[in-house]
């Protein structure tokens, strides 16, 4: 290993350690958030099981707003709400707060965009078969789009870690701001080309484990 | 069995049923034809309240589909088996678990879910195919999984859109003996919409001929021969009563 690496080793472990509990926290909140509002959705479109344009479309400029921010301003823009959330806007946990916001909404169009793969004809099917909505939800729609799903979650999480990598402009740390204080202001590239390696590597890692899953589980 | 009575259903300014009047009974395979836009199919799928009429009265097995919501409706439409076109099984979930979907809708206990799924997968021929994925079976396979989970709950109805339209002619034949089983072994009334003239013919005790929302005329099929394309509800008729006398 270059000696470079070996002597800032503890400080990249721990820059690691912070950008998997910031991502972590994100997709958390990806997952029990942002896939029950993909599903609102998904049920709430024009010309679906539940159509309901006002709630739609209130969601969807809600998801959208979010969505368009560039992502440095919302951090910003968030610090009174993080503060009442967490009661801090400085340091990793703090950090979470505006990227779970933007995971939450990043989740749920992706969701949504999988749920409305699934052919209607299925949906169709569950509904003449007598089954509830949450039925049609949990053994009709969410089986046929666990595939979509695991893709687009792992589509999410690598946003999320690009995300954090700005993070540190509140104290959050990561990888990325280890980068850019060690590499960048301290003229070190060398550093910050090793790192930029390992956020690479993570992340080949991440989508590959993500295509694999979704492999296994789709028998279409 | 069905009864529908001054049914109109528009979609905006497109009236696409027009008082319908229709009696359908007890062990009756019935047959919907028409060109497209016809209103066949909105017509059938009146019949399990997939559509909901804009007006009138419509009664399947002696539930008054019209009044219904809610819990009652989503019993109701558990007697009322449906097939379509496109097969529409879940791929990601094997045979067995597609029949088994069905129980599980109602609640059924695991080991009698078991026996059921079985019974049915035997009665279309497909017990083998119970660990198979959709994706792994032929067309006319996927139709009769799609057939016995339809069977599952014990139906009074069965109602087919256009069950044969995406089969080739053998195996259109295969799964108009399944259904022709279905109806003289279980007795179960069934409604087929189609387009193929040959299918309403050769399965059939009565057909009723659409045209522009309105039926066109109600009739019982008695006559066999060989059809060709038509157009017109004219020429339906025609060709489905020739050779009758």
């Amino acid at each position: 290993m270059p000696d470079i690496l070996v002597k800032y080793q503890s400080e990249i472990i721990d820059a690691i350690c912070e950008t998997f509990y910031m991502v972590g926290v994100s997709m958390l909140a990806a997952i029990i958030i942002g896939l029950p509002l993909g599903t609102f959705l998904y049920l709430t479109r024009i010309g679906s099981i539940r159509e309901n344009r006002v709630f739609y479309g209130l969601l969807n400029l809600i998801v959208n707003v979010i969505r368009s921010f560039p992502f440095l301003l919302l951090v910003v823009f968030l610090i009174p709400f993080t503060r009442m959330v967490v009661g801090t806007a400085i340091g990793t946990t703090a950090a979470t707060v505006p990227m779970a916001v933007i995971a939450i909404a990043h989740y749920a169009r992706l969701a949504e965009q999988s749920f409305v793969d699934v052919p209607r004809g299925v949906i169709e099917a569950g509904i003449a078969m007598g089954a509830t909505i949450p039925q049609l939800i949990w053994r009709f729609l969410f089986v046929e789009a666990r595939a979509g799903l695991v893709l687009g979650l792992t589509t999410s999480i690598i946003s999320f870690i690009s995300y954090s990598t700005i993070m540190g402009i509140v104290g959050g740390g990561g990888i990325g701001d280890f980068a850019i204080r060690y590499g960048y202001q301290q003229y070190k590239t060398d550093l910050m080309g090793y790192v930029i390696i390992i956020m690479v590597i993570l992340v080949m890692l991440i989508q590959f484990l993500g295509n694999s899953l979704a492999r296994l589980i789709d028998k279409r | 069995m069905i009864h529908m009575k001054q049914v109109y259903k528009a979609f905006g300014s497109y009236e696409a049923l027009k008082a319908i009047n229709l009696s359908i009974s007890e062990g009756e395979i019935h047959g919907i034809v028409g060109q497209s836009g016809a209103g066949k199919s909105t017509l059938l799928r009146m019949m399990n309240k997939l559509e909901q009429p804009d007006k009138g009265e419509v009664e399947v097995a002696g539930q008054a589909l019209h009044t219904l919501s809610g819990t009652a409706l989503y019993q109701a439409r558990q007697s009322i088996g449906m097939i379509f076109q496109h097969f529409n099984l879940l791929s990601n979930k094997t045979v067995f678990d597609n029949v088994a979907l069905a129980l599980q809708l109602v609640k059924l206990p695991r080991q009698q879910q078991k026996q059921r799924v079985l019974e049915c997968l035997n009665f279309v021929g497909l017990s083998h195919l119970a660990k198979q994925y959709p994706a792994q079976l032929s067309g006319g396979q996927k139709q009769r999984v799609a057939i016995a989970r339809a069977l599952a709950n014990n139906p009074r109805v069965l109602l087919c859109d256009e069950p044969t339209s995406a089969l080739d002619s053998v195996t259109t034949a295969e799964i108009l003996d399944v259904l022709k089983l279905v109806n003289e072994k279980l007795g179960i009334t069934i409604v087929i919409v189609s387009h193929e003239l040959d299918v309403i013919k050769s399965i059939c005790h009565r057909v009723t001929v659409m045209q522009d929302g309105e039926i066109y005329e109600t009739f019982p099929i008695k006559a066999k021969g060989v059809l060709r394309a038509v157009s017109t509800a004219e020429d339906i008729v025609k060709l489905l009563k020739k050779g009758e006398e």
